[in-house]
């Protein structure tokens, strides 16, 4: 199981949806990071510890739009991501990421 | 306090042993009910603590969802420049704001989660268009979202003084 952790392999400050937000967004997350491990490997654990906030913006954009962008369905996701932490404040993204998973429908024609 | 009561009851000779008894139940009941309004005491500053935390959260949020970038004016330049800035309060608040009600539960209300509450609160000020650089004009539609999720909060805060 490959593990991903936000915080040291992307950015501490993740912030906003498109790449024109900066360069940490939730677009370049997706498509760089979690796509890629996820086509791959069988499971995916992202850990989402020690960063310095979400934004729900960024986590709707990375986590949901696997989804909306046809890549993944929920059932599928629900399978083969993990979403991992240890300080108790981070339950509350992680609960936040599996919102925008259950709650995104795939775009019109994906 | 101590020194005295024992001087009391060697004053009193043979009737302190039927006197002892009573004191003592006195003596514990008044600690057992002053750690108790000490305990109260203490949960209502801290409540009165994160009620304000808040507040604070939801007049920033408001005011970044006011906040007008539209056009290609000097305003609306400043206007960008300050949402930036309050993103990152934003943020920061409903990330100390979760920290401080998971330690207030563990003090006072183990039973209670506030998760699924700050879930909601993260989701109305921080969803949708928040940290896109698209230009934009305010978000009335989402005041009354951010209001309604924050008194959820606060009505379960309140709910513990009563």
């Amino acid at each position: 199981m490959k593990t991903i952790k936000i915080a040291t392999d992307f950015s501490e400050t993740p912030l906003g949806r498109y790449p024109t937000d900066g360069d940490f967004n939730g677009t370049r997350f997706r498509e760089e990071f979690l796509l890629p491990a996820l086509t791959t490997e069988g499971k995916v654990a992202v850990d989402i510890d020690d960063v310095e906030g979400y934004g729900s913006s960024f986590l709707d954009e990375a986590f949901g739009g696997l989804v909306r962008k046809g890549h993944f369905t929920v059932g599928a996701l629900k399978n083969k991501l993990d979403i991992q932490y240890h300080r108790p404040e981070f339950k509350m993204y992680r609960d936040l990421v599996w919102k925008y998973i259950d709650e995104a429908r795939p775009e019109k024609g994906k | 306090m101590w020194i005295s009561i024992v001087w009391f009851l060697t004053k009193l000779g043979g009737y302190a042993v039927y006197i002892s008894p009573p004191i003592a139940g006195v003596i514990v009941g008044a600690l057992i009910i002053q750690r108790y309004w000490v305990s109260r005491a203490n949960e209502s500053t801290l409540i009165g603590y994160l009620a304000k935390q808040l507040d604070d959260l939801v007049d920033e949020t408001l005011e970044y969802w006011s906040l007008d970038w539209s056009g290609d004016k000097k305003i609306d330049e400043e206007n960008r420049r300050r949402a930036r800035v309050l993103e990152q309060r934003i943020k920061g608040a409903i990330k100390n704001l979760t920290s401080a009600l998971i330690q207030y539960s563990k003090l006072y209300c183990k039973n209670v989660d506030f998760t699924p509450l700050m879930v909601e609160v993260s989701d109305a000020c921080t969803g949708d268009a928040f940290e896109t650089d698209d230009k934009r004009g305010p978000d009335r539609g989402r005041y009354l979202t951010i209001v309604n999720a924050a008194h959820r909060v606060r009505w379960q805060l309140f709910a513990r003084l009563v």
